[in-house]
């Protein structure tokens, strides 16, 4: 078995790796990787430009701000996405999901400073509400109002890049809100402890697939008609809620931030689809027959909203 | 393949060393290594295994006409054999520099080739050479077997980073050897010494040296001196490091190679730091440039002229661009002003000669690690002339590479000397318990650190 294990691979390369970030984390006090950041408490952020299009600390640093021919851009995508849902009777909405930094500035390293204000983020949410009618809701707002209201509450995954369930369902009910459907508050939910999913971020650190120690909680009873999910692929997600009345239905376009949203908003759709927006393909429209689209772009990925139209 | 990576530690060397030991005929066991060398010599280099394989065949051949024969027939041969040597050298490696220098000197412009360069050409040609031309003086009996020969010319342990080992310090072994349990063990030892240099302390403080000399503005004072030492102590301890697992290795296979590096930093002037720095490279050039052309015995200024030769080619032999011509000529230049009688004049300054030797070891190295020319002077002058601006890098050493530096330092050779002299008492150390157990230390951090720099994950591939 060790022979095998030499030749098919490097044997004990899964426990090598795991005591290297652990060295490193608790003793050296540095990240392993050269993408990721350990912060305070262990924390960990995502500085990495593995996508092409990405640059994270930009984003923080407001150093990457659009010009203005680029933001004229991004609000024509964005009328002609609108005008194009409309004519199937369907509601479109931007959805902008901040970095995780941006929420918890204060557990990334001395040198960092605090996000700036004038940041992509919010220059796309100012210039597609000044030159557009579409509806646009950033959730940096709705995030540091709750984590200043409730600091002893996390609303992102320590290890990963993404929000947990109790920032998706704020952001998921923000949505709601909007269209005039909301969930019950946070505050007023029940939690269930379970264990915290794999991280992205302590994947990337040599930590592999179990991640000791951290938890998460689990929301439970915030509708009385849960949906079910009939779809569950790397890319695709559909569910579908028989008790839901009237039956709406939802088309979300968006990436890895819109797949935990999904458990929530369909809880008030009949029917609700969602695909990574690089997949989107305006048969969509057609074969799902949505009331709502939702188009959402995580704050590094927003150089896409330059080249995405419905 | 490496020394420095997983694949031979955790595979090629346990499967070569149990292979060897198992196999008892001592024919058999030097096929078994010669195999084992041209797959390391393949693993990373494919494409050029049939140029070792070529160049084995040709000095094959160069013995066996030069060996019987005698005269003017004989000389023949050997310079049949050192132009065919030195021609495939110069192709592969000198065809692109030569092409650049004609480019800018002729009205036409030149086609642009792209030669790859076969990884340890220098070596082990320059390990041929050795061969042919000690043959040719009667100081060698010729090698009939073409497989011994192939074994002493591709050896892994000294094919890709030297020492450039001469066939009279193996000649022996070929036929005869032995390996006892303590050669064996001495060897894995004086091995994982050069792992440690190599792994802990050469890779680490690289990161510094890289962060200021690739960077696209000039660095402040402090951090140019940081940069220009972190690449004094990279360069030594990465390239005296391979020399150690080199040596230990072929220890473990019933060799003895001589030693490539003596604590260099440790000179009290530049021509000591030549009788301590890459041996093997120094010794080659004096018993087959140097002295043949006529070494120190015709007078001062062909002495000189014959100094410059050797070092301007000991420049190039490291790499095909003018900083390095421009790097030996700078040692040469001291060597020089020494026999002159600079020499003299330090020797009385008590410890600031061991302040000049570095001074000039130190810039000769940002010659050699600049890039260009013009970056280098620009470099020096951040080092000398504090200037209004210059970068700053605040986080250029995290903790290990703090560590890795200052144990660089510590180990630059003072301690040794004194250990050697048996003025320190931790001499007694050596070969015990306490060094093994220290040694197995090193050998797992190593493990740990490549297996880490081999592991990039895309963030992504879930998605």
């Amino acid at each position: 078995m060790v022979i095998t294990g030499i030749l098919r691979r490097q044997a004990f390369k899964e426990e090598l790796l795991y005591v290297n970030a652990v060295l490193h984390r608790d003793f050296l006090k540095m990240s392993p990787n050269g993408d990721v950041i350990l912060g305070r408490d262990g924390w960990f952020f995502y500085k990495g430009r593995q996508d092409p299009l990405e640059d994270p600390l930009a984003d923080y640093a407001g150093t990457n701000l659009f010009t203005e021919e680029e933001l004229a851009r991004i609000a024509g995508n964005m009328t002609r996405s609108q005008e194009k849902a409309a004519q199937a009777g369907a509601v479109f909405i931007v959805v902008l999901a901040p970095n995780k930094e941006r929420i918890y500035p204060e557990y990334l390293p001395e040198g960092y400073g605090m996000p700036a204000e004038n940041a992509r983020i919010r220059q796309v949410a100012d210039y597609l509400r000044a030159h557009t009618s579409v509806p646009v809701i950033d959730m940096t707002p709705v995030l540091s109002t709750y984590r200043d209201v409730h600091p002893e509450e996390r609303l992102y995954i320590r290890h990963d890049t993404h929000w947990n369930f109790q920032g998706s369902y704020l952001a998921a009910n923000e949505i709601l809100s909007y269209l005039g459907d909301p969930l019950p508050p946070l505050s007023a939910l029940n939690r269930v402890e379970v264990d915290a999913p794999v991280g992205d971020l302590s994947i990337l650190m040599g930590f592999g697939e179990n991640y000791k120690g951290e938890t998460e909680e689990y929301l439970t009873e915030f509708t009385d008609h849960y949906a079910t999910e009939t779809l569950s692929t790397t890319y695709e997600h559909a569910y579908v809620n028989d008790a839901e009345t009237p039956h709406r239905s939802l088309l979300v376009a968006g990436d890895s931030f819109s797949v935990s949203l999904m458990p929530y908003l369909a809880s008030h759709f009949g029917r609700a689809y969602m695909n990574f927006h690089y997949n989107y393909d305006e048969q969509m429209i057609a074969e799902h027959q949505p009331d709502v689209i939702v188009y959402e772009v995580l704050e590094r990925f927003l150089s896409y909203m330059l080249t995405f139209e419905l | 393949m490496v020394f420095s990576s997983i694949k031979f530690l955790w595979v090629f060397l346990p499967v070569t060393v149990i292979a060897s030991a198992c196999v008892r005929p001592l024919k058999l066991k030097n096929l078994l290594l010669l195999i084992a060398s041209l797959i390391f010599y393949a693993w990373g280099n494919p494409v050029h295994l049939p140029l070792l394989i070529v160049s084995i065949l040709i000095n094959y051949a160069a013995g066996r006409l030069i060996d019987p024969a005698e005269g003017a027939r004989r000389k023949a041969y050997l310079v049949l054999a050192l132009v065919l040597n030195l021609g495939l050298l110069g192709y592969f490696k000198y065809t692109m520099f030569a092409l650049r220098i004609l480019d800018r000197l002729l009205p036409v412009s030149l086609p642009q080739v792209e030669v790859a360069l076969p990884i340890g050409i220098s070596f082990f040609t320059f390990q041929s050479l050795s061969y042919v031309i000690d043959l040719y003086r009667g100081q060698i009996g010729v090698q009939k077997n073409p497989l011994d020969l192939a074994l002493y010319i591709s050896f892994f342990p000294q094919l890709i980073a030297g020492p450039i080992v001469k066939y009279r310090e193996v000649e022996l072994a070929l036929k005869e050897r032995s390996v006892s349990l303590e050669d064996f063990a001495s060897g894995f030892r004086r091995f994982l010494y050069g792992l440690g240099k190599k792994v802990l302390i050469a890779n680490q403080v690289a990161m510094a040296a890289d962060t200021v000399f690739d960077a696209a503005v000039l660095p402040a004072l402090p951090y140019a001196w940081l940069g220009a030492l972190s690449y004094t102590l990279q360069i030594y301890y990465d390239f005296s490091g391979y020399s150690d697992m080199a040596i230990g290795l072929g220890r473990m296979f019933g060799f003895h190679f001589n030693e490539n590096f003596d604590y260099p930093y440790t000179a009290d002037s530049v021509r000591h730091f030549w009788r301590r720095w890459h041996i093997s490279l120094s010794t080659w050039f004096r018993d087959y440039l140097y002295i043949p052309l006529g070494g120190s015995r015709h007078g001062t200024l062909r002495t000189y002229r014959n100094l410059l030769i050797v070092f301007a080619l000991t420049g190039l032999w490291h790499g095909a661009a003018f900083t390095f011509v421009f790097w030996g000529l700078w040692h040469g230049a001291f060597l020089l002003a020494e026999r002159a009688g600079l020499e003299k004049v330090i020797a009385r300054c008590g410890p600031l000669k061991y302040v000049y030797t570095m001074l000039v070891v130190v810039c000769g190295w940002v010659f050699f690690r600049a890039g260009s020319f013009f970056k280098a002077l620009s470099f020096l002058s951040c080092m000398f002339v504090p200037a209004a601006s210059g970068a700053e890098y605040a986080f250029m050493m995290p903790p290990p590479v703090v560590v890795a530096f200052c144990a660089g330092l510590l180990g630059i050779g003072g301690f040794q000397r004194l250990i050697r002299a048996g003025k320190l008492k931790a001499g007694r150390l050596a070969g015990s318990l306490a060094e093994a157990a220290c040694l197995l230390v090193v050998l797992m951090l190593c493990i740990l650190l490549l297996t880490a720099d081999t592991y990039n994950p895309f963030i992504y591939y879930r998605f």
